[in-house]
């Protein structure tokens, strides 16, 4: 509990303070002031991009909760034809880095995109505009969809189908069965999921770089990058304080959250009568429910991934451009000459993997922890867990490189791999321990009770029918942060160093250089490996549902 | 054996074909004393902003001359090295010996504020006027600030061959040209930022020319790469104030990019490379600075298409052929205090004012 | 017959006093103290909100009360005068939970054999522990099942073994029969019974029902509203309870709301808008009070016709019982119901009987 507070409260200690003074806290000239906050909240620029931040958060998390939910029902409670193999592709877009993914786009649908020239071939114009807000949030929810459904198909498992039955009985449809009985039933998934996509929002940036330049749509994270130049040099303390403005919007989506969650004890569906889980007929939905998830998939994974693929295979592309002409393999024969290459391949998968488990390992304690203890502590660690994910990138990256090199005791670990694991960690921790959370409100206590009555400590609790009962939340959750460490790059970038580097950061290399096209290989080589990893995993095992 | 080397094929490709020419170059004129010293400390630690790839050659080169010193080559952007660099060095941790940075504003600035060392490198003295400052900040490349264009679909005779061809051109088809215009952003980028005020101090119409920018919509990213790729895709159709290094090296692969240089002034950036006071491998630092600087380091750079600053290079992408064909018109941006103006807030944020209305956003 | 039998020496008395329990706003326990001797069966009787439950978690150290003392033989389960507080798993108790709360990703044997394994029962001796206690219980075919695949009865009976295996000083079952259906609850109460007798330790059962309460235990004790109103043997309940919800509580009754019209010693005249009855009085009474009067069914019987301590009363409706039909009657105000063995002759005006001395007449607002 102590390290969990030590942990966040640090690097945001240091930002807080910051954001009140008016150097970088280590120059002995700073004093303590209001000026960066006077400045930064007299910017229109600011105002503008905390409007267009709110309305695509709220748009993202309107689009991606219904979306999510229900086709996590589809995929999990019906016998939806082909939803074994759809399940995994669902995953796609999460390990998927936002500014390949927004390239990808482009690729595909931009103004002189393939699919667009084909179009304007047919229709003689584009009838849409990728730039626009619109797409931007359409884009942005369609692609969170993954984090909703992740949360919701999880505790959906985790149903008995007892209470399904009994309204299908009582003559409810399979429709009415979703939106009145399963999916009530799993609120707390879909609230946890939406306010993190929610959240996610005020944070978006690859995203918002790539769609939003061109036509000039300013997000709180673009914003930082003016901040960043507005002056010439980097001035923390302006960072500073738009890193404490998104944080603060975490305040009182935490109360909305335990607000909506008040009644966590009627999510207990876990209980000691057994109940058998059996499919509910999809009926007439069948295909429609089938059709909406292809549809998804083709615009959310199909459309950028092709994108992608295609930009890695030509040498150049656009209006006018015969694709025939320039197919060519030269991107990948470029890329197989870094040797950095297979290192960064094998430091991402071992931080993912390796790194992954013991995060999720974390996440448990945490989340244990909160699940046990419900009183004022219970209360400060939902806030405590949601806050660092409040820090952009850009100043996330900042915030532990001064942790570990001001901070005495963490000093010696800074140059290790640790030192970005912790990084990694403490940023995501609202994620994790949200998905072991989630999982621990449906396990009824009076399981654990009958554990304590028979005998068993606290430890062996956990260890023999606590942790067994929330497996699935657990893979869960380590499949998720598997895939996000995968794509992590600005947390650690200056935690990184040769020898170090992830996937993450060749890609970020590559693409200030220019050479998007080698961005692009490296992007089909990353798809395809987490795409051979999930599927492998998901062969021997780690399965996400039971049979 | 030095580690994280990227190699690039093409690098070696050139490497090779300029190899009989290096076997007869002689090592870098470094004192033996300091080379000395720089066996002994066994390794260097540089941050730089030049990826991997480009510095391929560079870094093998040296690596063969030296085997005995470990480079640990750190490629990050620009504001990434300073705030590392600041950040450490409060926190007097281990940090870089050497930095290496496009962002020349800010390297003036640690030079400024005293952050580096002074080393009167030997190689210098075959750097041109107004490269050095103080013997603390060296400039290592001769980067033309050049136009950029899609051969594909702009006609041969839209290519902009000057600044006021350019804005004529805009001014005559506002139409053709709105939204395909495209450049650094300065309020975002900290080198698109340096351009713009060094176009205001040479270009006679600046005021137009802003205008005119304003006039077409033009699209203003961070990011080379997003830039060139929207240029060769024909989302847009010229870039301006673009980076003749990294679009040379685009043009090697890509068919669909031309190379305007412009021939009524034509800005030259430099690479500034920097020792830093508390170092702790200053000799190898040294050692390697003689090195970038050397006629065989230069090379390498030319090499890798990063415009090689000494005049006794040979290649295309050097000073001495740039030299050669624009002559009076290069207007290299000095390495020294005036890059330090534009860092004062005030001035600054006048000049992105006047920005902001010529271009009609404000 | 309740026997007592043989109890081993290591079997000792539980030990309840004074304890209190406030959730949130509510006093939930009022001051509830108690004594179950070894091998004795009592049960904690009581409508729900009466605070039965959470005095079983309590004495299982599920929750911790407020005030008071729990002990177990030498053993201070809880103690708050002195802060001592005996962690629930270190209790060697055995609770029965009502939902029966089976690990779900158990066989029925793990879930059985998880008391033994926590003790570091060795193999042999665990596996033969389990086995027998399945046997006992009728499980011993369902070992390899998973609690999913059970029927409720089924599934209750391996919350029991689960419970019983390690040889627990005390038995706490909440609500055990609730939870089966009418037949099964008749048979189980049975054997529940039987199996507590030949295990010998004493059990605390919680029930809100009165038949289960009844039949099992060798001690009752009746508790409203956090305290306990009534303690004594099932007979003593149920022939002599002291107040008016004691007396509603158990049995099946008819209540006869009225006003005292005469008190004669022990005897008192209630009467009501067209009736009027000789009862017993229980408590303080004087005439003009009001005061309610409570008989059980059984004891209503039919005459002929008039008489003494008889009503005629006009018949609203019958109902067939299997063994005997009810009979739903009204004279003035008064509705009632009586028992018959067989079913009216006709809908002419029936007479029913109230002996006085089973006739119980407390005070009005007094409960």
């Amino acid at each position: 509990m102590l390290i969990t507070a030590g942990a966040v409260l640090l690097p945001l200690g240091l930002v807080l303070y910051q954001s009140f003074l008016d150097a970088p806290f280590f120059q002995p000239s700073a004093k303590i002031s209001l000026s960066a906050y006077r400045f930064v909240l007299a910017d229109s620029d600011f105002r503008r991009a905390l409007g267009t931040t709110a309305l695509v958060a709220l748009g993202m998390t309107a689009v991606a909760v219904p979306f999510g939910s229900l086709m996590a029902f589809f995929l999990v409670r019906t016998d939806l034809p082909g939803r074994g193999w759809l399940e995994p592709l669902v995953l796609v877009p999460i390990f998927l880095s936002p500014v390949v993914l927004g390239f990808g786009y482009v690729v595909s649908v931009g103004p002189v995109g393939f699919f667009s020239l084909m179009v304007k071939q047919v229709l003689g114009a584009i009838p849409w505009d990728l730039y626009s807000l619109k797409s931007l949030v359409l884009i942005a929810g369609l692609t969170h969809i993954p984090h909703v459904y992740l949360y919701t198909s999880t505790a959906l498992r985790a149903l008995g189908s007892d209470v399904e039955e009994a309204a299908s009985v009582a003559g409810a449809g399979t429709a009415r069965i979703a939106l009145t009985v399963s999916l009530p039933l799993v609120w707390p998934a879909i609230v946890y999921s939406g306010v993190l996509v929610f959240f996610l929002g005020f944070e978006l940036f690859g995203l918002a770089l790539i769609l939003g330049d061109p036509e000039g749509l300013l997000v709180l994270s673009t914003y930082l990058y003016k901040l960043t130049n507005r002056l010439g040099v980097p001035s923390y303390q302006l960072m500073a304080v738009v890193a404490v403005a998104i944080v603060a919007v975490a305040f009182p989506l935490v109360a909305l959250q335990r607000r909506l969650l008040r009644m966590s004890a009627r999510f207990v569906t876990v209980r000691g009568k057994g109940a058998a889980r059996r499919p509910l007929p999809a009926g007439r939905w069948r295909w429609v429910g089938f059709g909406l998830v292809v549809a998804w998939l083709g615009v959310t994974v199909v459309v950028p991934v092709s994108g992608v693929f295609l930009r890695a295979v030509v040498s150049t592309w656009g209006e006018g451009v015969q694709l025939r002409e320039v197919l060519t393999l030269d991107n990948f024969r470029e890329l197989a000459g870094y040797r950095n290459l297979v290192r960064g391949v094998l430091n991402t998968a071992g931080l993912g993997v390796v790194g992954g488990a013991l995060a999720v390992a974390c996440y448990t304690a945490v989340g244990l922890a909160a699940h046990r203890w419900r009183s004022g502590w219970a209360r400060v660690l939902d806030y405590l867990v949601m806050i660092p994910r409040g820090m952009p990138g850009l100043v996330a990256g900042l915030a532990f490189l001064w942790v570990f090199l001001f901070f005495r005791p963490l000093a010696p670990l800074r140059a290790t791999v640790f030192s970005i694991w912790l990084a990694y960690t403490v940023v995501w921790l609202a994620y994790g321990t949200r998905l072991v959370s989630s999982a621990l409100l449906q396990v009824s206590p009076e399981l654990e009770e009958a554990g304590l009555t028979v005998g068993a400590s606290t430890a062996r609790l956990t260890r023999d029918v606590t942790l067994p009962l929330i497996r699935f939340g657990l893979l869960g959750s380590w499949l998720l942060i598997f895939m996000i460490f995968v794509r992590e790059y600005s947390t650690g970038v200056y935690l990184l160093g040769p020898g170090s580097e992830v996937i993450g950061s060749l890609i970020v290399s590559l693409w200030a250089s220019g050479a998007i096209d080698l961005v692009s290989a490296l992007a089909v080589i990353d798809i395809l490996l987490v795409g051979a990893g999930l599927a492998l995993a998901l062969r021997f095992g780690v399965r996400l549902h039971e049979e | 054996m030095s580690r994280s080397v990227k190699w690039s094929v093409v690098g070696i490709v050139l490497t090779l074909s300029t190899a009989h020419a290096r076997a007869a170059d002689a090592a870098p004129a470094t004192a033996p004393d300091v080379l000395a010293a720089a066996e002994k400390e066994g390794k260097l630690v540089i941050y730089s902003t030049t990826d991997s790839a480009s510095a391929g050659a560079l870094l093998k080169d040296f690596a063969a001359l030296h085997p005995g010193i470990q480079v640990e080559y750190d490629d990050i952007n620009s504001t990434e090295v300073y705030n590392r660099f600041v950040s450490e060095a409060a926190a007097g941790a281990a940090s870089a010996d050497l930095l290496w940075s496009s962002a020349m504003d800010l390297q003036i600035k640690l030079v400024a504020d005293g952050y580096a060392q002074p080393y009167a490198s030997p190689e210098a003295r075959a750097l041109p006027q107004g490269s050095v400052w103080k013997d603390q900040a060296y400039g290592t490349t001769f980067e033309p600030i050049v136009f950029v264009y899609n051969k594909r679909l702009l006609k041969p005779e839209e290519v902009p061959q000057s600044h006021a061809d350019l804005i004529k051109l805009l001014r005559a088809n506002p139409e053709r040209f709105r939204g395909k215009l495209t450049s650094y952003d300065p309020e975002r980028s900290g080198l698109g930022f340096l351009l713009i005020t060094e176009d205001a101090k040479h270009d006679p119409a600046f005021a137009e020319t802003e205008k005119a920018y304003g006039s077409v919509a033009v699209k203003l990213y961070t990011s080379t790469g997003a830039m060139l790729e929207r240029i060769a895709s024909g989302e847009h159709l010229i870039g301006f104030n673009m980076i003749g290094s990294y679009a040379a090296l685009r043009q090697r692969k890509d068919p669909s990019l031309g190379i305007a240089y412009p021939r009524d002034y034509m800005l030259v950036m430099s690479r500034v490379a920097l020792l830093p006071k508390a170092s702790r491998h200053p000799n190898a630092a040294k050692v390697f600075l003689d090195h970038l600087l050397s006629q065989r380091g230069q090379q390498a750079l030319a090499g890798a298409a990063l415009f090689a600053i000494r005049s006794d290079v040979a290649g295309e992408q050097t000073a001495a052929a740039l030299n050669r064909s624009a002559g009076a018109s290069l207007k290299p941006i000095p390495v020294g205090p005036p890059l330090l103006e534009y860092l004062d807030q005030t001035k600054r944020l006048d000049f992105l004012k006047r920005w902001q209305q010529a271009l009609g956003t404000k | 017959m309740k026997s007592e039998g043989n109890v081993p020496a290591r079997v000792a008395s539980l030990v309840v006093a004074g304890v209190h329990k406030r959730l949130g706003p509510n006093e939930v326990l009022k001051g509830v103290s108690f004594e179950v001797r070894p091998g004795e069966v009592v049960a904690l009787l009581g409508p729900s909100g009466s605070g039965k439950t959470t005095l079983l978690r309590a004495i299982a150290g599920l929750d911790h009360p407020d005030a008071g003392r729990i002990s177990l033989g030498e053993q201070v389960l809880f103690d708050a005068a002195s802060g001592a507080r005996l962690a629930a798993e270190r209790r060697n108790l055995g609770l029965v939970f009502q939902s029966y709360a089976l690990w779900p990703h158990r066989t029925v044997f793990e879930n059985v054999a998880y008391g033994l394994v926590l003790r570091r029962t060795p193999a042999g001796e665990l596996r033969r522990k389990v086995e027998e206690v399945l046997r006992r219980l009728g499980l011993a075919a369902l070992a390899a099942r998973h609690p999913h695949q059970l029927s409720g009865g089924q599934q209750q009976r391996v919350a029991l073994a689960r419970a019983i295996v390690y040889d627990p000083q005390l038995l706490l079952l909440d609500e055990p029969l609730s939870n089966l259906d009418a037949q099964l609850r008749e048979d189980a109460r049975a054997w529940l019974r039987e199996l507590i007798e030949q295990l010998r330790t004493g059990a605390v059962c919680v029930t809100h029902d009165q038949v289960e309460a009844l039949a099992i235990a060798d001690r009752v004790l009746l508790l409203d509203q956090g305290r306990i109103v009534q303690a004594g043997t099932p007979e003593e309940l149920y022939a002599a309870p002291a107040t008016l919800f004691a007396a509603e509580f158990m049995g099946s009754n008819d209540r006869l709301p009225g006003t005292v019209r005469e008190v004669r010693g022990e005897r008192v005249r209630l009467g009501g808008e067209g009736w009027e009855l000789w009862g017993t009085a229980k408590g303080d009474l004087r005439p003009d009070q009001g005061a309610v009067g409570v008989i059980r069914i059984g004891r209503v019987g039919l005459r002929e016709g008039a008489g003494p301590d008889v009503l005629s009363a006009e018949l609203d409706t019958t109902l067939y019982l299997g063994e005997r039909w009810e009979y739903v009657l009204h004279a003035g105000e008064l509705r009632f119901r009586v028992w018959h063995p067989t079913a009216p002759a006709g809908r002419g005006p029936c007479f029913a009987h109230f002996p006085p001395e089973a006739l119980w007449v407390f005070p009005a607002g007094l409960l």
